[in-house]
């Protein structure tokens, strides 16, 4: 058997560079073709009709065997980060093999720069997303995505014993390393974290059922009907006690419930302090912050939002007041209206006399004009998607996108989306390195759904994650409060100034428990749900430990691995024999390291 | 001074991320205080925790409550103040106990308020008033962050950690949670350490092996490497801390307990003595001073009350009986003050599935040996429907002592500046006579 050595020349002159490689006999190459069809080519003397391609413990379907060259279909799991271990078989017996690196000749978008793309805009690359993206580009794909059908959650049980949302949690994690509408579930998983319902006060499949559709349906659509689609939900209705609040009674001392004209107000659209266009605070004339809405406020839109009662379950005689029932709308109740005028913000009064709706379509329409709506929003998406600490330009260039679109429509969330990932900040980490504040740390849920779509894993719907992500910090749909998981806005005291949401989960526990599923993820400790394959990585690492490194670095990393951290990760695999075990120490080592659980 | 942020750099030589042990124990009679809050989630009755037994307001009560009444036979009584009787519910002896000899306390109707206010008051709306009442997760997060009237990032155990001058040698362990991350024990610098009943949290999946022991090590090496990105850093120095905690707690609380005090093996018992296991270990740990958090969920009864409260008061009692006889036996007793909270009280009426429904002010207790024990502070209300103490008409009692006034009286026992207390309770001035003088 001849040695086992790569050809093409990036790849070879760093492997020489390594002391992993010499120059193999003939030509090898592989390139992808359209959609994911990878094609080996091998030339060279010794190559004879008959001749045999093999990777990743199969054989390869040879597309032409002739003499001096053979042709063959590599099936991209048989590749890790770009890498494969391919095998000639000659008819007459031995077999040589080498290391091919798989090149996207008409590639539009380097892989690096696909790769940041898809942590962002997907539950990070798959190896299918990110050839793909690839090969057709930013904008194509965003159009795919646009166009993706939904993913959707179980069906909802009748009866109330069954109303768990377990199911709900493990179908997310499902969808989310399984399915073709990424964008949509990244976007709509963000506005989760902004309009915030949380199963600790609405913990039933059919109460959080129809919410979570609701946000996956309107995420790409306009930000004033998610607004009204929101705020008439039951569940919504229900979670902030906007559900049969019935106008007040001043003589018995009683008022609407304010709860819901707060949080619309301070969480969902305008924040408390008047914002510039770029995000950062209004200051009056003694350098303070200018507060947007006064407790007078809150008490008037309470008013608004009086009169509106469960949609009535069908079969049953609609009343005032309906008992629960959580699909469709909230309907209204007039007689539990307040019709008087109210003021809202900067002397805006709606007048006297309208009908539930008619108030609650003005006040949201005032809100939605307001100009914090745009930077509100936008500093919000771009936290979610790609970066805790945006530049106020970055902001500012979103928020008018936010504030008039394509065709000057104000509100577009698709167009907001894509302003957000094609913006020069959110790319500029393609070609250079991130500067130092650049990214965020993968909250439990994204490093989890991230790590499995990154090694091509696959995962049944009854699986453990929802268990390990509650671990972790973050139980799905289970928010500690209307402020979310974590605050979009926390600051941690270590990072002085900087905003890092996702750290206010990373308790020291919790960062161990992160390392422990890097460990259960390497080491198959998952259970039956997840299946990842490490023939490919096992098959580098009988080459050459230094190809496993590589395609970890490539696969994971996306190229970025410091000398350092691939010196220290190969003086452990020089302890090790097995090259299974070596796989997985050196897959353990990159996705546990907060080089990888911080996407930048 | 050593920052933060220098500690943890120190400790991240491969050599440093070996436990602490190099610190010197402090020796009998040292400068160590503890705050333990013992949180009972849901909303506990306090109209049958603390009962009047002087005989018009026994029936005053009892007639109120109806088949929700305990006898007063059942009760057991303890004194109060100008001479009238009182009973505590039938499962708390050890309280009853711990009152007569003056290690135990009662602050009466106590509750979330911005400021005092009357009944008209309430019912005109004219003053602000706590946000959305009687709801659990509204009035849990506004306890924990001692802000009724707005949110909070922080909590007031962890503000009030972050200001005592007196510092703890590792200041990962001020504030200790033994349910989870709790933002009560969240400051500006101050984050809980979170502790489990049973094994710490440790990295998991090594074994003694050389290969495991090769990975393992590679794993500690890259977690100390300098990356430029800021997240990175400090993500990594979250782990290095993680570890540090992990391994010291894993020494700590290995094994059975070395404590004599048997303590009940129940939800809240086994947190009583895991706290108690880490007083002991306070040396060693390099502490002065420790916020703990432990709690007790399902009290919220809006059915079949009496059989449900009984259970828990069955777990309650014992608990902090055991608890208190453990820092007796670790000559701590007059270092560790522990109180209870509630997020609300409930109504002194039924409701029509022999339950009552959520309420406002409530009785607490709070248990030491530096508590100046065996008196009811605060205000009784007159416990009877439509009362002037009374919000709804249904028993609600409008609190006369504030969370406020409570914990800034636990917050200088601990040790905080009178001058901090404002930023710990940043409502205080609204309220006459913040302590309440319940401390030693």
């Amino acid at each position: 058997m001849l040695s086992c050595l790569p050809w093409i020349a990036g790849l070879l002159a760093a492997a020489l560079a390594a002391g992993a490689a010499e120059r193999p006999p003939g030509r090898w190459r592989a390139a992808a073709q359209a959609g994911d069809r990878i094609v080996v080519a091998i030339e060279g003397t010794g190559i004879k009709p008959g001749a045999e391609a093999w990777a990743a413990g199969r054989r390869l379907a040879t597309l032409e065997s002739a003499e001096g060259r053979l042709l063959a279909e590599l099936p991209l799991g048989a590749s890790f980060g770009g890498l494969a271990v391919v095998e000639v078989r000659r008819p007459e017996g031995g077999s040589t093999r080498a290391v091919v690196e798989v090149q996207a000749p008409n590639a539009v978008v380097s892989q690096r720069a696909a790769a940041r793309f898809l942590e962002q805009a997907a539950w990070g690359p798959s190896p299918e997303s990110l050839l793909k993206v690839r090969q057709i580009g930013f904008e194509k794909w965003l159009e795919e995505q646009f166009a993706a059908p939904m993913s959707d959650y179980p069906p909802v049980p009748e009866e109330d014993a069954n109303q768990s949302l377990t199911p709900l949690q493990r179908r997310f994690f499902y969808n989310a390393v399984n399915g073709a509408d990424q964008l949509r579930q990244r976007v709509a998983f963000a506005l989760s974290q902004i309009w915030v319902v949380s199963g600790l006060k609405t913990g039933q499949a059919r109460m959080m059922t129809p919410y979570l559709r609701l946000l996956a349906r309107h995420a790409f659509d306009n930000y004033l009907t998610l607004m009204k689609e929101v705020t008439l939900n039951p569940t919504m209705g229900r979670y902030l006690d906007m559900v049969n609040n019935v106008k007040g009674n001043p003589a018995r001392g009683l008022s609407p419930n304010e709860n819901y004209a707060r949080e619309i107000m301070q969480l969902f659209t305008l924040g408390t302090v008047r914002l510039n266009q770029d995000g950062t605070p209004m200051l009056d004339a003694e350098g303070a912050p200018i507060p947007v809405y006064s407790q007078k406020t809150i008490e008037n839109l309470a008013r608004v939002f009086t009169g509106w009662t469960y949609p009535p379950t069908p079969g049953r005689t609609p009343a005032a007041l309906n008992p629960p029932y959580y699909e469709g709308r909230m309907v209204a109740t007039e007689s539990n209206h307040d019709t008087g005028a109210k003021e809202l913000l900067d002397g805006y009064t709606i007048p006297a006399g309208l009908s539930a709706e008619q108030d609650l379509d003005d006040a949201l329409r005032h809100l939605f004009e307001h100009p914090n709506l745009g930077p509100f929003v936008a500093r919000r998406l771009i936290g979610c998607l790609v970066t805790s600490n945006p530049s106020p330009d970055y902001v500012a260039r979103v928020a008018s996108v936010f504030n008039a679109g394509p065709n000057r429509v104000r509100g577009d969330l698709k167009a907001v989306v894509k302003a957000i990932l094609l913006d020069p900040e959110a790319r500029l980490g393609d070609t250079r390195p991130a500067p130092a504040e650049f990214g965020h740390l993968r909250e439990p849920v994204l490093y989890a759904a991230a790590l499995l779509r990154a090694l091509g894993a696959s995962l049944a719907e009854y699986n453990p994650l929802p268990t390990w992500s509650a671990n972790m910090g973050q139980n799905l749909f289970f928010a500690p409060s209307v402020f979310n998981y974590f605050s979009l806005l926390y600051q941690p005291p270590e990072l002085e100034g900087l905003y890092a949401p996702e750290f206010e989960i990373l308790t020291p526990s919790a960062a161990l428990i992160r390392a422990n599923f890097a460990d259960a993820v390497a080491f198959a400790r998952l259970g039956p749900a997840v299946n990842v394959d490490l023939t490919p990585l096992i098959e580098l690492a009988l080459v050459h430990k230094w190809y496993l490194t590589e395609a970890l670095n490539r696969g994971l990393l996306y190229g970025r691995m410091s000398e350092a951290m691939r010196d220290r990760i190969q003086i452990a695999l020089d302890s090790i024999a097995d090259p299974g075990l070596q796989a997985q120490t050196a897959l353990y080592l990159v996705a546990s390291s907060f080089q990888y659980q911080v996407q930048n | 001074m050593l920052t933060r942020r220098g500690f943890l750099h120190s400790t991240f030589t491969a050599a440093a991320l070996a436990p602490l042990t190099r610190l010197p124990a402090l020796a009998a009679g040292e400068d160590y205080r503890a705050l333990v809050c013992v949180f009972l989630f849901g909303g506990n009755d306090c109209h049958n925790t603390v009962v009047p037994l002087e005989r018009q307001a026994y029936q005053s009560y009892q007639t109120s409550r109806g088949a929700l009444a305990l006898s007063a036979q059942a009760l057991l009584p303890i004194g109060g103040p100008g001479g009238a009787a009182y009973g505590l519910h039938p499962r708390l002896a050890d309280l009853q106990r711990l009152y007569s000899e003056k290690r135990a306390a009662i602050i009466a109707n106590l509750g979330l308020l911005v400021r005092p206010l009357t009944r008209d008051e309430y019912r005109q709306r004219s003053v602000p008033l706590p946000v959305n009442l009687f709801s659990h997760s509204d009035q849990q997060l506004e306890w924990q962050w001692g802000s009724p009237a707005g949110s909070s990032r922080s909590g007031w155990g962890g503000r009030l950690a972050d200001s005592t001058p007196v510092r703890n040698l590792d200041p990962a362990l001020a504030a200790v949670s033994l349910t989870g991350n709790t933002v009560f024990l969240s400051g500006e610098q101050v984050r809980p350490a979170l502790v489990n009943v049973g094994a710490p949290t440790a990295l998991t999946g090594f074994n003694s092996s050389r290969e495991q022991q090769a990975r393992l090590r590679a794993f500690l090496e890259i977690l100390a490497m300098d990356e430029p990105s800021r997240l990175v850093e400090t993500a990594r120095l979250k782990a290095a801390e993680g570890l540090r905690i992990s391994e010291t707690l894993t020494r700590v609380l290995s094994g059975p307990s070395p404590l004599k005090t048997p303590f009940p093996a129940t939800t809240l018992g086994r947190q009583m003595e895991q706290i108690a296991r880490l007083l002991r270990a306070r040396g060693e740990l390099g502490a002065s001073r420790q916020v703990f958090f432990a709690s007790l969920g399902g009290w919220d009864h809006h059915v079949s009350l009496v059989a449900s409260q009984d259970a828990l008061m069955n777990q309650l009692g014992p608990a902090l009986g055991a608890f208190y006889r453990a820092t007796e036996e670790l000559g701590l007793a007059d270092r560790v003050t522990t109180f209870t909270a509630s997020e609300f009280g409930r109504t002194l009426n039924a409701n029509s599935n022999a339950g009552s429904d959520h309420g406002w002010g409530a009785h607490h207790f709070v248990i030491g040996g530096a508590v100046r024990g065996g008196v009811l502070y605060g205000t009784w209300p007159t416990v009877a429907l439509n009362s002037p103490d009374d919000a709804t008409g249904r028993g609600v009692w409008i609190p006369t002592t504030s969370l406020d006034q409570y914990g800034a009286t636990l917050a200088a026992w601990f040790g905080a500046p009178e001058s901090e207390l404002a930023r710990v309770f940043p409502n205080l001035g609204n309220f006459p006579a913040w302590n309440l003088g319940f401390m030693s």
